[in-house]
């Protein structure tokens, strides 16, 4: 009987003990993170978490990162707890950490648009207006900074400013097939399409596994020389159809360039870094991409490589010009609405320093376009400076599509794009239709 | 022991925390999955009850129908291509021309080792259009119009990422399958052999009905992993060019976490549970009334 007793008593130790673990385990965590929201006293260090795509070793947020390091090192009261995600996972990441309401102190959005708009309007989001007084207006202006305003209220500032279409082609393979300069007309920009193909060279070289890119750097320049900027509004505000005759050239277009062999014949199962690599080994006469895409073929040319750079060219009767071009700001950090007064502290001076015109000059020396006025350094790279110097004519910058459509639709016609440039895929009536029906639900 | 089974609660007290955390992170997920597919909701604004609609929505939805003829083609080529290929490997494996050679158990079982993320890329490089292992091959044999863009031929897509599941898992099999056969009596085999059943008349008579119970288990394994595909998928093409690689469950992953549905991405999820349960009975009485 003794026995008995001694043996359910240890089985009753063995199981409160089970639970006691368990359950500490899940205790410990959210002491953790209360006793980083009260800050500790004692030190006076504030942590701020941070989630970002910015990594050291990335050609693209690389200097953001190292401005966020230096920043540290200047503010040793505040330290970063930075948590990477990469780029392309980085929109499911934020939406779900946003939906679930756990969002951590800094957040980067990498562009205004659609999907921040909705995050800032459920009430997530700090605005900073009574921060701004940071920033002067001709140093800043608010035309340049008004893709991270939401219905009046300031929610953060972009780091740079990045255009959706830019055509980077080799300039002796252009000069081989007996063109020196780039056609301005989208006419004589076909005819050139066609005879590079017939010369039997690849004429633009394309990787769009992720639909992004034919989204960002062809249907929108394309939108734009046909409709102006104004389609997207109308669109959305059901003035304008998918199916109307406006968006449907700019499909048939698509579907044009595809069908006369104009793109690699892989494109839709290749990545932006293998079609850049196509085109710096010369096997493609032109690569279209953002201009983000000159950091990737500076960095990775072969010293003898020539490239030119080029706006994308007019349609004739389109009410589009080659001064516009379809563009966003990017790379602005955002606070979470739940900040206390000391993190809030902290997060302001971060902005600070993160757009301050050391930080800006540093992001321009890293071949970058910015939305503030500071000076150019002078120890830029040449080839964006020739780049810079091509797109000096665009002054005015219009919506891209991906940031001012809703997700839904956005998915829906990165999926319809493959399907156009697909053989045997789909057609520009049924894309517009499929899109129609999206934008209705 | 007897104190045990005297005392059913100390055993229900023993099973608590299991099914406490098996609840909170299995059927908690799956119960509010299906009452999200009710709503129609984009994560941030109030959800708004759709009743049956995203399920109306559901059935008249191609992209959802192709997607799940995808998964059945993944269950087809690793039913019938999985198993049969391992037993084949098992059996020449536990032959008497290899059996000393540990090395080919490990070559081909290396890539059930080898992370899902590493096989994608090196598979598609080995189908990559310019400079692949595919077309190169080809075209140093003169056969130039054979090759293609592989992943990105609509029509073909998805049986060239059948191959790559294969090839992936068929070492698994083949491992089940050794230890099935270690148990097939040496006697059984021998006698076999005198009364004259060799070669396929052996394997189909003597050891398959033997290590039967290991197949089916197989089966049902098989089936269940291939309705479960979506990393090598998720990689190799994201369900790409426009669609024709889609499954099930990558289908539910970009409608519920690219287009923010995720109301009618929990009815895709809901769904896929359905059907996967119908399509795991249905293998089971299938595999029932083979055995009888």
């Amino acid at each position: 009987m003794k026995m008995k007793w001694a043996k359910t008593f240890w089985v009753y130790l063995l199981v409160t003990a089970m639970i006691g673990v368990l359950s500490a385990c899940g205790q410990s965590n959210n002491t953790n993170t209360a006793s980083g929201n009260t800050g500790n006293t004692e030190q006076k260090q504030v942590v701020l978490s941070f989630m970002t795509t910015w990594s050291e070793s990335d050609p693209f947020t690389g200097v953001y990162y190292k401005n966020a390091m230096a920043f540290e090192k200047a503010n040793p009261d505040i330290k970063l707890d930075i948590e990477t995600i990469p780029y392309n996972d980085y929109p499911v990441k934020l939406n779900t950490t946003a939906a679930g309401g756990n969002l951590p102190d800094l957040i980067l959005m990498i562009g205004g648009g659609s999907m921040f708009e909705q995050i800032a309007r459920s009430g997530a989001l700090m605005p900073i207006d009574d921060m701004m007084g940071n920033w002067k207006e001709d140093f800043l202006p608010s035309s340049k900074i008004k893709e991270f305003n939401v219905d009046g209220k300031q929610y953060g500032i972009p780091g740079e400013v990045s255009y959706a279409t830019v055509i980077y082609y080799n300039k002796k393979i252009m000069k081989d097939a007996g063109y020196t300069e780039f056609p301005t007309t989208y006419d004589a920009f076909k005819a050139m399409v066609k005879d590079l193909k017939a010369k039997n060279i690849t004429p633009i070289a394309y990787g769009n596994k992720t639909g992004s890119v034919l989204l960002a750097s062809l249907l929108s320049p394309l939108n734009e020389r046909i409709s102006g900027p104004d389609l997207y509004a109308k669109i959305k505000s059901g003035e304008q159809k998918f199916t109307d005759p406006d968006f449907m050239n700019a499909l048939k277009d698509i579907k044009e360039l595809s069908d006369i062999g104009a793109f690699n014949v892989d494109l839709n199962s290749i990545d932006n870094v293998q079609a850049t690599n196509l085109f710096l080994s010369g096997n493609s006469a032109m690569y279209i991409d953002g201009s983000w895409g000159a950091k990737q073929i500076s960095k990775d040319k072969a010293a003898d490589l020539e490239v030119g750079f080029a706006v994308f060219p007019q349609i004739e009767g389109g009410k589009g010009s080659m001064s516009t071009m379809p563009g966003a700001t990017n790379q602005g950090v955002v606070l979470n609405a739940k900040l206390d007064d000391a993190k809030k502290a902290a997060a302001e001076k971060f902005l600070q320093f993160m757009y301050s015109e050391e930080s800006y000059q540093n992001i321009i020396r890293d071949g970058n376009m910015v939305p503030a006025n500071v000076e150019a350094p002078a120890d830029i790279d040449p080839l964006f400076k020739e780049m810079t110097g091509v797109l000096a004519g665009v002054k005015e910058i219009t919506p891209v599509y991906d940031i001012v459509m809703p997700a839904t639709v956005v998915t829906a016609t990165k999926n319809g794009l493959q399907g156009l440039t697909t053989p045997g895929g789909s057609t520009p009536e049924a894309v517009a239709e499929e899109l129609q029906k999206e934008l209705g639900q | 022991m007897q104190m045990f089974l005297r005392h059913k609660w100390i055993i229900a007290a023993g099973l608590i925390p299991a099914v406490v955390i098996y609840t909170m992170f299995s059927i908690y997920p799956i119960l509010s999955s299906v009452y999200y597919s009710f709503f129609k909701w984009d994560g941030f604004s109030p959800k708004q009850w759709h009743g049956l609609q995203n399920y109306v929505n559901l059935i008249g939805d191609g992209v959802f129908w192709q997607s799940i003829r995808n998964n059945l083609y993944f269950v087809l080529f690793s039913v019938l291509g999985e198993i049969p290929l391992g037993l084949y490997l098992a059996m020449m494996l536990s032959g008497k021309l290899f059996r000393r050679d540990g090395i080919f158990r490990t070559v081909f079982f290396m890539p059930v080792v080898i992370s899902t993320i590493v096989v994608s890329l090196i598979w598609n490089m080995f189908y990559n259009y310019q400079f692949g292992l595919v077309n190169t091959a080809l075209r140093a044999v003169g056969l130039d119009h054979w090759a293609q863009n592989w992943l990105g031929n609509p029509g073909l897509a998805i049986f060239v990422l059948c191959i790559v599941v294969v090839w992936q898992y068929t070492g698994l099999y083949m491992v089940i399958f050794l230890a099935a056969l270690q148990n097939v009596p040496s006697e059984v085999l021998e006698a076999a052999e005198l009364d004259g059943a060799v070669g396929i008349k052996r394997t189909w008579h003597i050891v398959v009905p033997i290590i039967a119970d290991t197949i089916f288990a197989s089966v049902v394994l098989c089936i269940s992993g291939a309705l479960r595909a979506f990393d090598l998928i998720y990689i190799m093409t994201n369900g790409g060019p426009s669609h024709s690689t889609e499954v099930g469950a990558t289908y539910m992953f970009s409608q519920t976490f690219s287009s923010m549905k995720y109301g009618y991405g929990s009815a895709i999820s809901t769904a896929i549970i359905i059907i996967s349960f119908g399509l795991i009975i249905i293998s089971q009485f299938i595999l029932r009334s083979v055995k009888r």
